[in-house]
C-alpha cells in the first residue's frame, strides 16, 4: 500500500506521506524519519538605478517563466567630487561658476564654514577616468586650485531578486514523553493548558498609531483566547520637523541628497508651494535631543538652512480594548498583576519655559505704559495730526521793513477704515501767517487737507479725492515732481512735504512684485498756493519793484511797483504715468507726464509790451492797457523722465532727469514764449566715518534748449543739501540746510538746534540766511535774514 | 524726525542677542588651538541657534537717561528666513508719533549683501537707504547699527577664556576679536553663553583697546515660545554715562507662514496691508 502510494503521488509529497503513514502505524516502535522541508530563498540576479528600470526587467523575466521580485536596498558607492576652492568670498565663486557655465560646466556654489569660504563644486563622481578628463579640462581653464574631496553617498538601489527552493532535511527523533530533538536541539512537548474561567472582563487597551498593527494585536488576542475590540479615537500629536529650506529649484534640492544620506540621514525632497520652491524634510521627530543630534550634524556638514518646525497632527490612534477571554479554546491563565507599589513614580519636573537673571531690574520691570493691545489700523480715528508754531524775528528789520513773520499750523482729521479695503478720510488743515512791522498782515486759512476715499485690492490701490503725491526720487528739488501742488507761502523754509499740498485728483497704484504703476489725473488745475502781497516771502516784492529770480531794470522795476497781478489757473491740471521698480541692487522709475507746473511764470501784459515797444512812455502805456500788467501763466508741458537710486561705497546715490516741453521764457523784448528744456538732479547721501552725522548733497541743473535772446538763464547749478547730527543719545539734534548757485553768488543757509528730548515734541532755534547777487533767490531775500524759535509736534 | 536706518527692530532684540556678537578665526600662535576651536564652536552655535522659519513681533524700546523722561519707540516687526541666508524683514513704527507709520524693509542676501528701503509717511515715498553702516546710534538707542545687524561668525576671532557665573549660572566665556578692525566698531567683545540655551546673557562692548568695556548687555529674561528660546527683555547700557536702552518683547509668534509678499514695496507703504498680520 504505501508503494502504490508512492506510486501515485510525485516525489515532492513523498517525505509528507511518509509522515502520515508513520503516524498511522503508531509510535509503537521507535522510529527514525526524514522530513524534507521546503524553503525559499532570494536570489539577487540584477540591481538597477531606478524601480522603472527594474520593473521592466523584472516583467520580461516573470514572461520566462522565473519567480522574481524587486527589493529596494541601500548601497554605499564611493564618490569623488571635483571641487575648486577655497574662496574668500561667494561673489568670487559665482564668478567662477559663470566662468564654468561659459564653459559647458554645470556647477554648484557651496558654503564652506569650516574653511570661512565658498567652493565650486562640479559633482561627484565614480568613474576615474571621466574625473581626470574633467580635471584636466578645468585645469586648462587656468584654474590651478582645484581639489579632489572623497565621499560616501548610499544610494537607493533597486535589486531582482529571484525565488530559489531550498531543500532543507531535518531529523526528528521522536520519544515517548521526552523531548524531540530538531536539527540536533533538544525541544520540550507543549504542554495541555487547562481550561480555566475567565479571572478578568476587561482589561486595560493598549493604543497602536496604525491599524494594520492593532489588527495584527487583535488576531494575536484571538490566537489567545481572548475577545477584543479595536477603539479609534483621534489624538493630537506633536512633532518637530527638520527640514532645509527653501531652494528654489528641484535640482538645487537633489544635490544635497548625496551628503545628507552621507550623513545617515532620510531625506526627502517636498514641493513648497507657499515659497514656490522645495525644502528637504528629514523627517518628524518628537525627541529632541535626537533633533540637536541631527540639527548639529548638519550645521557641522555646513548647512546653513536648517528649520526646526513644530508639526501638530490630529491622527488616529488605535485602541485594542481587550474585553475578556472567548468561550472558545483554551485560554491562558491571566497574568498576576503585581500589588500597587507603595510607592508613587516620582513626578517628573516639568522644563521650565521662563528664565529669568539677576535680581529684577527696575527699569526693566517697569511697564512704561506699554500695551500688549495689537495696533489694528482699522476703524475710527479722529484727533489732531500735528502742531507747529513758529516765532521769526527778522535780523535786519529796517531793511526789511518787518519785525517779525510768525507761523501756526495745526491738522485735524477724520479717519475711519471700516475694513482693509475701504478707507475714508477728511482732513481739515488751519495755518495763521502773521507779519509785523511796516508791512504787517494777518491771515488764516482753513483748507482741506488730505480728504480723500480709498479702495484697496489685491495688487491695486485706488484712491479719490484731495491728496499729496510727490513724484520723484531726490529731495529738494525733485525734477520729475510736476503733479503737485507748490505752497510757496513761506518759500523754502520748510521741507518738501510741507511745501506740497494736497490737490483733487484719481489715483490708481498697481503693485505686481517689485514693480509698481502708478496713475495720476488731475481733473481741476490749482496753481501754487503764493503769500501775500507784502509777505517777505512773496515772489513779487512791490516795494522795490523786483520778481524773484529776474534780474531787476528800471522799467521793470516801475512794471512791477506799479502793476497788478492776476494768476490765470483755468483748465485741467493733466496727468501722468510712472512705472517704477525697487528691486535688488538699483531701484529706477520712468514717468510721462502731460502737465501744467503750479509754479506761476509773470507774463507782461502783451499790449502794454507793444506800447512800451512802440515807445510810449510807461504811465501812458499802463494807464491805457485793459485787464493785469503781469498775468502768472501755467503752461502745459511734456514731461519725459526717469530716476534711479543704488548703494555703492556706503553711500545712497540718487539721479533724476526730465525732459520738458513749453518751459516759459521771456525774451530781451518783453515777449513770453516756452522752449523745451531738460532738468537734472544727482544725489548722494552718506554717513561720514559711519557716525551719528547724515551728509545729503545734490547738484541741480537747469537748462534751456535753443534758447536765444532770453532774459532767463539758459542754464542754472546749484548745489543743495544738509547736514545733519545727534548727539547726546538723540536727545539733540544739528543741522544745516543750505543751497548755493554754482556761477554767481546766490546763498542759502539755514543753521538749526533743536532739542528732542521730550518726544514726539521737537524745539528749535534756527537762522535763515540769505544773500547773493541781484537777480538771484538768495538776493531777492537777502533782507528776510531771520532767527526762528518754533515747536513742532505731532499726536 | 528720527532717522532710522539699517536693520529691523526685531534683529535689536534677537540678533543682538543671540547671535550678533559671536564668530569664527584664526587663532594667533601663541593661544591654544582648543581655546579657540571651543570658541569658534560655541559662536557658531549661538549663531546658528533655532528662529523658526519666520516670526512677528510686537516690541519696544525704552531708552532711559537719568534726570529725564524714557522715551519709547514700538515696532511691529516681520522677519522671513528664505534659507542660505535670505532673509527678509519688515518693521513698521507705531510710535512716537512723529516716526508712527515709518517702515523699514531689509533684504538680507547670502553673504555681506543687503537691500533696504525706508518709507516715509510724511512724503508718502519709499526711499532706498545705505544698509552698510555700523556706527551711529540705532533711533537714539545705546545700540549702534553694528549690534543690529547678521554678524557673521567668521567676521571674529573667537576664544574660550573659561567658565564663569553670570547671575547664578554657570556660563561658557568668549573673547571675540575682528578679523578686520575696520569692519568693527568694537575692538574686542566678551560674551557670556548659558550653553544650555547657547544665548549669551552679558556681552561686554569694547572700543580703542580699551581695557575697560564701554557698553554692556545684559538679558533679563528668556522664555520658550513655540519651542524656541526667546530673549524677552534686555538691557544695553552705556557704561560710561549710563545711559539705558531695554528691549522688551511684548508678543513673539514664531512660523506663523507669513507670505513673502509681507517683505515687499506693497505692504511698505501701506500700513493697513500690513496691519493684517500683526501678533
Amino acid at each position: 500500500m504505501y508503494k502504490d502510494l508512492q506510486r501515485t503521488f510525485n516525489r515532492q509529497d513523498a517525505h509528507l506521506i511518509a509522515v502520515i503513514m508513520a503516524c498511522i502505524v503508531g509510535w509503537s516502535a521507535p522510529v527514525m524519519a526524514a522530513d524534507t522541508s521546503a524553503t525559499y530563498e532570494l536570489k539577487p540576479v540584477r540591481e538597477y538605478p531606478t524601480r522603472f528600470g527594474a520593473e521592466k526587467e523584472m516583467r520580461v523575466m516573470m514572461r520566462r517563466g522565473k519567480r522574481v521580485e524587486v527589493r529596494k536596498i541601500e548601497k554605499t558607492i564611493h564618490l569623488q567630487r571635483l571641487e575648486l576652492g577655497v574662496l574668500p568670498n561667494v561673489s568670487e565663486a559665482r564668478a567662477v561658476a559663470n566662468k564654468l557655465k561659459r564653459n559647458g560646466l554645470d556647477s554648484l556654489v557651496r558654503r564652506m564654514p569650516s574653511a570661512r569660504g565658498y567652493v565650486v563644486s562640479l559633482g561627484a563622481f565614480a568613474n576615474q577616468r571621466f574625473l581626470a578628463t574633467l580635471r584636466e579640462r578645468v585645469a586648462r581653464m587656468g584654474f590651478n586650485n582645484l581639489r579632489v574631496v572623497a565621499v560616501d553617498v548610499i544610494q537607493p538601489r533597486f535589486q531582482i531578486v529571484e525565488r530559489v527552493r531550498v531543500l532543507r532535511t531535518r531529523q526528528i527523533i521522536p520519544s515517548n514523553g521526552g523531548p524531540q530533538v530538531i536539527n540536533g536541539t533538544r525541544v520540550r512537548p507543549a504542554r495541555s493548558v487547562p481550561v480555566t474561567m475567565p479571572v478578568a472582563t476587561v482589561v486595560k487597551g493598549q493604543g497602536f498609531t496604525s491599524r494594520t498593527a492593532a489588527e495584527h494585536y487583535v488576531e494575536r488576542l484571538q490566537r489567545e483566547g481572548y475577545t477584543s475590540k479595536i477603539k479609534v479615537k483621534e489624538v493630537t500629536r506633536e512633532y518637530s520637523s527638520v527640514q532645509l529650506r527653501v531652494y528654489k529649484k528641484w535640482a538645487h534640492a537633489q544635490r544635497e541628497l548625496p551628503v545628507l544620506l552621507t550623513l545617515g540621514l532620510n531625506p526627502r525632497i517636498e514641493t513648497d508651494f507657499r515659497e514656490r520652491g522645495y525644502a528637504i524634510n528629514l523627517g518628524l521627530f518628537t525627541n529632541p535631543s535626537v533633533i540637536l543630534h541631527i540639527t548639529r550634524k548638519m550645521a557641522q556638514a555646513g548647512f546653513r538652512n536648517i528649520y526646526v518646525i513644530p508639526v501638530t497632527e490630529r491622527q488616529p490612534h488605535y485602541i485594542v480594548m481587550k474585553l475578556g477571554p472567548s468561550s472558545k479554546g483554551h485560554v491562558r491563565p491571566a497574568r498576576r498583576v503585581p500589588p500597587r507599589s507603595r510607592y508613587k513614580p516620582r513626578s517628573i519636573e516639568a522644563q521650565p519655559t521662563v528664565l529669568v537673571f539677576g535680581a529684577p531690574n527696575q527699569a526693566s520691570e517697569m511697564n512704561y505704559g506699554l500695551s500688549d493691545k495689537t495696533i489694528r489700523e482699522t476703524g475710527l480715528d479722529v484727533g489732531l495730526r500735528d502742531f507747529r508754531i513758529e516765532y521769526g524775528r527778522l535780523a535786519d528789520n529796517k531793511a526789511a521793513g518787518v519785525d517779525a513773520s510768525n507761523y501756526l499750523r495745526t491738522t485735524a482729521y477724520l479717519d475711519w477704515k471700516p475694513d482693509n479695503r475701504w478707507e475714508w478720510q477728511l482732513e481739515g488743515r488751519v495755518s495763521a501767517y502773521q507779519q509785523t512791522g511796516k508791512q504787517d498782515f494777518r491771515h488764516t486759512y482753513l483748507e482741506t487737507g488730505e480728504s480723500f476715499v480709498r479702495y484697496r485690492e489685491r495688487h491695486v490701490r485706488v484712491t479719490l479725492g484731495a491728496q499729496k503725491v510727490i513724484w520723484g526720487r531726490v529731495d529738494g528739488i525733485p525734477p520729475t515732481d510736476r503733479l503737485s501742488r507748490a505752497d510757496l507761502r513761506r518759500y523754502f523754509l520748510d521741507e518738501l512735504p510741507d511745501r506740497r499740498l494736497p490737490v483733487p485728483a484719481l489715483r490708481m497704484e498697481w503693485f505686481s512684485g517689485a514693480y509698481k504703476t502708478d496713475i495720476f489725473l488731475v481733473p481741476k488745475f490749482f496753481g501754487a498756493k503764493l503769500p501775500d502781497i507784502n509777505s517777505i516771502w512773496s515772489p513779487i516784492d512791490k516795494t522795490n519793484g523786483e520778481l524773484i529770480g529776474v534780474k531787476s531794470t528800471p522799467v521793470l522795476a516801475a512794471l512791477i511797483h506799479n502793476g497788478r497781478f492776476s494768476d490765470d489757473t483755468k483748465g485741467a491740471g493733466g496727468g501722468g504715468i510712472r512705472f517704477s521698480r525697487t528691486g535688488r541692487g538699483v531701484d529706477f522709475a520712468l514717468t510721462v507726464q502731460r502737465a501744467r507746473q503750479s509754479t506761476p511764470y509773470y507774463e507782461l501784459n502783451p499790449q502794454l509790451r507793444a506800447a512800451l515797444l512802440a515807445g510810449v512812455p510807461l504811465v501812458t502805456a499802463m494807464a491805457a492797457t485793459r485787464g493785469p500788467t503781469f498775468t502768472g501763466r501755467h503752461p502745459w508741458s511734456w514731461v519725459v523722465g526717469g530716476d534711479v537710486g543704488t548703494v555703492f561705497e556706503g553711500a545712497t546715490w540718487r539721479f533724476e532727469l526730465a525732459w520738458l516741453s513749453d518751459i516759459p521764457v521771456t525774451t530781451k523784448d518783453f515777449r513770453y514764449k516756452t522752449l523745451n528744456g531738460v532738468n537734472w538732479t544727482a544725489g548722494v547721501e552718506f554717513f561720514p566715518g559711519g557716525g551719528n552725522a547724515r551728509v545729503n548733497l545734490q547738484l541741480v541743473g537747469h537748462h534751456l534748449l535753443n534758447a536765444k535772446n532770453v532774459l532767463d538763464n539758459r542754464s542754472t547749478y546749484l548745489l543743495n543739501g544738509e547736514v545733519e547730527d545727534v548727539f547726546l543719545h538723540g536727545r539733540w539734534r544739528t543741522r544745516l540746510r543750505f543751497m548755493s548757485g554754482l556761477e554767481q553768488k546766490d546763498y542759502y543757509l539755514n543753521p538749526e538746534l533743536a532739542y528732542l528730548g521730550w518726544e514726539p515734541n521737537e524745539f528749535y532755534l534756527g537762522y535763515e540766511y540769505f544773500g547773493g547777487a541781484p537777480g538771484t533767490f538768495g538776493g531777492f531775500h537777502k533782507n528776510d535774514k531771520m532767527w526762528m524759535l518754533g515747536w513742532r509736534t505731532s499726536f | 524726525m528720527i532717522r532710522i536706518y539699517r536693520h529691523s527692530f526685531i534683529n535689536t532684540l534677537t540678533a543682538i542677542i543671540l547671535i550678533g556678537s559671536l564668530a569664527p578665526g584664526i587663532p594667533p600662535a601663541q593661544a591654544t588651538q582648543n581655546a579657540y576651536q571651543k570658541g569658534t564652536e560655541l559662536a557658531r552655535a549661538v549663531y546658528n541657534r533655532p528662529k523658526g522659519h519666520d516670526t512677528r513681533t510686537q516690541g519696544a524700546m525704552i531708552l532711559i537717561d537719568q534726570g529725564h523722561s524714557p522715551r519709547i519707540r514700538e515696532t511691529y516687526s516681520y522677519r522671513l528666513d528664505k534659507g542660505h541666508g535670505h532673509v527678509l524683514s519688515l518693521t513698521r513704527f507705531t510710535a512716537p508719533a512723529d516716526i508712527a507709520g515709518v517702515g523699514l524693509l531689509t533684504i538680507d542676501y547670502p553673504g555681506d549683501k543687503s537691500d533696504q528701503w525706508l518709507y516715509l509717511p510724511a512724503l508718502g515715498r519709499v526711499q532706498r537707504i545705505a544698509s552698510n553702516r555700523k556706527g551711529g546710534r540705532f533711533v537714539g538707542s545705546d545700540l549702534y547699527y553694528e549690534d543690529i545687524q547678521d554678524r557673521e561668525v567668521s567676521m571674529d576671532r573667537h576664544r574660550w577664556v573659561g567658565r564663569e557665573k553670570v547671575e547664578g549660572v554657570l556660563c561658557d566665556k568668549v573673547e571675540s576679536i575682528p578679523v578686520m578692525a575696520s569692519n568693527s566698531v568694537y575692538s574686542k567683545r566678551i560674551s557670556w553663553i548659558y550653553s544650555k540655551i547657547m544665548i549669551p546673557l552679558r556681552v561686554d562692548f569694547y572700543q580703542n583697546g580699551r581695557l575697560t568695556p564701554v557698553k554692556r548687555l545684559t538679558v533679563q529674561k528668556v522664555e520658550k515660545i513655540q519651542g524656541y528660546w526667546t530673549v524677552m527683555d534686555s538691557t544695553m547700557e552705556d557704561l560710561e554715562d549710563h545711559h539705558k536702552t531695554i528691549m522688551k518683547i511684548e508678543k513673539i509668534d514664531y512660523n506663523w507662514h507669513l507670505p513673502a509678499s509681507l517683505f515687499s514695496l506693497q505692504m511698505l507703504e501701506d500700513p493697513v496691508r500690513e496691519a493684517k498680520y500683526r501678533p
